[in-house]
């Protein structure tokens, strides 16, 4: 552990060093150094080094770096699951999104909350009897292993890698903004700490890292919320009434305006959100960190709660900072607000940084750190989460299944690991400088699509459909995974916007695939179960009589480790 | 039942079966009997656990799917009135309704977690009890 120890005072020591190099510097989009959310944000990066020194010392077997030995509660697990929910893109983008469009904004957490639900009645205690470590124990587990973990592993890998990207690129303006630190600097140091977290910590230094800031966040979210309705009288019919005026849209922003253009655009949206949560790989792992299918449906009750809480509290957030901040000349940029004559496009850093500087209108400069701290601190526990997901698909799944037959040392499983976050952490910090100046927006609603038409199909057919088999499991994946990519690649956001193609030139006109990629691979996987003749296809089907009864009743679940 | 394989094949098969299950509890702490599975499914709180458990399950998920889908066809086809004003101020119909999806999203999973912790567990300890060897 003396690396550790080393490491952290290395880090400690070259903080400040370089928040103040970079305030030489400064200029363009970037904001001043804050001293305040600086210092904030080295308490919270001292106090989550701590905690990974703490779990790596209890982080010994295989099982106790990927869940933790089951050893965390329904209640810590229900925040970890929010946590790596509210992430900085839910808090900023779409307190930002009601900023700019009202109405709009409730839309899009409307869609984010409600699968949910539909991950608890469905698959969350049967994930927890079935699995292990990863979703693929579970969609492997009376199917051809080889076969169904190299499917398994490509979709959590292309959705980790897609979704980490876009964090990585939003953490990097972010900070850049909010520290006043170079691009470069910001991904560096994001892809550093999530490292030494994942390496050293594992599952248990991850899921505290994100317990913690769920609690700041929410916090933070509530006192923010709680200043505007006090501005108001705590009446939302008057913030209503003044943000109606101030907003160039006026009353436009009480009602849904142009974000979801055509009815079919809107149902394959909510899909994909809807279902894409439920395949989610770093979402998918917390189930296997819990002590029983008990604790895995309460901890998603508490996470419902929560982040239905916290959406709420955006919501309110937005609006304030329509009638706070969009008509407070300190945060508007001179130039566009004499150009456009409105408030809302001339905000600095533009409408993400909506929260950011409703912070500073609210609670003044110390508050603004605050929340500054803890918008970054939000990229780390996100960041962390994926980078132990897409490590353990290929840890648990293509090395200690695949090459090694299941037959792997826990030891060497636990390295390969490590070694595969250390790769996953260069290879997302190489990306991240990479994919500075392009539009990443996109990768999110792909990463969802992914998860939507490839892990969850098949996750849930094999935990339901006695028919299911290896064959019809892998081509509807497969399927599901290609159409998917094919379908946001001939896109409007990404034909159109991002490669320049003419306007109007997109082959597909939906923004988001999963309503067609879902059903080819829901229809794949079953057509080619039941043309599925082999020998294969035998053992598969007999299998899920054992499946079910383990799947319903927990009885020779991976338990929980004791320490 | 598959006319194609051989019964020397179905052997194989069977042997693959008996050693996948042996593989997959070696590393759990149960020691129950591998091929003890069939005997839980004749079990009558078996058969009313996955009765009532996918009852539920699905019933709710409906409603969930028609709360959601219900939302986004308003917003799609109707979004003048999600914007119809309540009263005389400049609230809309509109924000209730998005709060009560929220709303019934947290309540929904309330429902579950109440039903399932009253019903299933108990009769999940009966079985787990009943076949404990």
């Amino acid at each position: 552990m003396r690396k550790m120890s080393c490491l952290l005072v290395t880090l400690l020591v070259c903080f400040p060093t370089l928040a103040l190099a970079a305030g030489t510097i400064e200029g363009g989009s970037k904001q001043a150094v804050n001293w305040a959310a600086i210092g904030m944000f080295i308490g919270f990066v001292s106090l989550t080094l701590v905690i990974t020194y703490w779990a790596s010392k209890r982080t010994v077997s295989a099982a106790d770096f990927y869940s933790a030995g089951g050893g965390i509660t329904a209640g810590q697990n229900g925040l970890a699951i929010a946590g790596d929910y509210m992430s900085a893109a839910s808090f900023l983008g779409i307190s930002g999104l009601v900023y700019t469009s009202g109405y709009d904004g409730l839309i899009y957490s409307v869609g984010w909350l409600v699968g949910w639900p539909v991950v608890t009645f469905l698959i969350a205690e049967q994930l927890r009897n079935l699995g292990k470590f990863t979703f693929a124990d579970v969609a492997s587990f009376r199917l051809g292993q080889t076969q169904i973990r190299i499917l398994a592993a490509c979709g959590s890998l292309v959705t980790v890698a897609f979704y980490l990207i876009a964090q990585m690129v939003g953490a990097g303006k972010l900070i850049q903004l909010l520290f006043g630190l170079d691009y470069w600097i910001a991904v560096i140091l994001v892809g550093g700490l999530m490292m030494i977290y994942v390496t050293f910590g594992g599952i248990k230094a991850t899921t505290w890292v994100q317990i913690i800031k769920a609690v700041l966040l929410l916090f933070g979210a509530t006192f923010m919320a709680g200043a505007v309705l006090y501005t108001f009288g705590f009446s939302p019919e008057a913030l209503f009434a003044k943000a109606t005026q101030v907003h160039p849209k006026k009353i436009a922003i009480m009602e849904p305006g142009s974000l979801i253009s055509n009815p079919l655009s809107a149902i394959s949206l909510g899909l994909a959100l809807m279902f894409g949560t439920a395949g989610l790989p770093h979402i998918l792992m917390r189930f296997f960190t819990v002590k029983d299918a008990q604790a895995a449906r309460k901890s998603v009750f508490y996470a419902t709660g929560f982040i239905g809480y916290f959406y709420i509290l955006t919501f309110i957030i937005g609006f304030g900072a329509i009638t706070l901040v969009s008509t407070d000349p300190a945060f508007l940029d001179a130039g566009i607000l004499e150009k456009t004559k409105s408030g809302i496009a001339a905000i600095k850093g533009g409408s993400n940084m909506a929260a950011i500087h409703l912070a500073d209108a609210v609670g003044g400069n110390l508050f603004l750190g605050f929340i500054s701290a803890v918008a970054f601190a939000t990229i780390l526990a996100v960041v962390s989460g994926l980078a132990l997901a897409g490590a353990s698909a290929i840890s648990h799944d293509i090395y200690a299944m695949v090459v090694k037959g299941g037959h792997a040392n826990e030891q060497d499983e636990v390295r390969v690991s490590k070694i595969a976050t250390l790769f996953l952490g260069v290879l997302a910090i190489i990306l991240g400088i990479i994919f500075e100046n392009q539009n990443v927006a996109f990768m999110v609603g792909l990463a969802f699509a992914i998860a939507a038409s490839c892990n969850f199909p098949v996750l849930v057919m094999s935990i339901f459909w006695k028919g299911l088999t290896t064959r019809g499991a892998l081509i509807g994946g497969f399927l599901g995974l290609i159409s998917a990519v094919m379908g946001v690649i001939l896109s409007p956001a990404v034909w159109e916007v991002t490669f320049g193609f003419a306007k109007g030139s997109a082959p597909v006109r939906l923004d988001n695939p999963a309503i067609f990629s879902m059903t080819l691979a829901f229809a794949g996987i079953w057509l080619f179960s039941i043309l599925d003749r082999s020998t294969r296809a035998m053992i598969d089907r007999r299998g899920f009589d054992a499946q079910f009864v383990r799947s319903q009743t927990g009885i020779g679940a991976a338990g929980a480790t004791a320490h | 039942m598959y006319p194609t394989s051989t019964t020397r094949e179905t052997n194989r098969a069977a042997a693959w079966v008996r050693a996948s299950e042996l593989r997959s509890t070696k590393h759990s702490k149960g020691t129950r009997d591998v091929s003890s599975y069939e005997k839980i499914e004749q079990d009558p709180n078996f058969q009313e656990l996955v009765r009532r458990r996918s009852s539920l399950g699905w019933t709710l998920a409906l409603i969930m799917l028609i709360i959601y889908f219900g939302f986004i066809l308003l917003v799609a086809y109707a979004p003048k009135f999600l914007g119809t004003p309540m009263g005389t101020g400049v609230t809309t119909i509109g924000i209730p309704i998005g709060l009560l999806v929220i709303v019934s999203a947290f309540l929904l999973t309330g429902i579950y977690v109440s039903k399932a912790s009253s019903q299933y567990d108990p009769l999940i300890r009966k079985i787990v009890g009943a076949n404990r060897s």
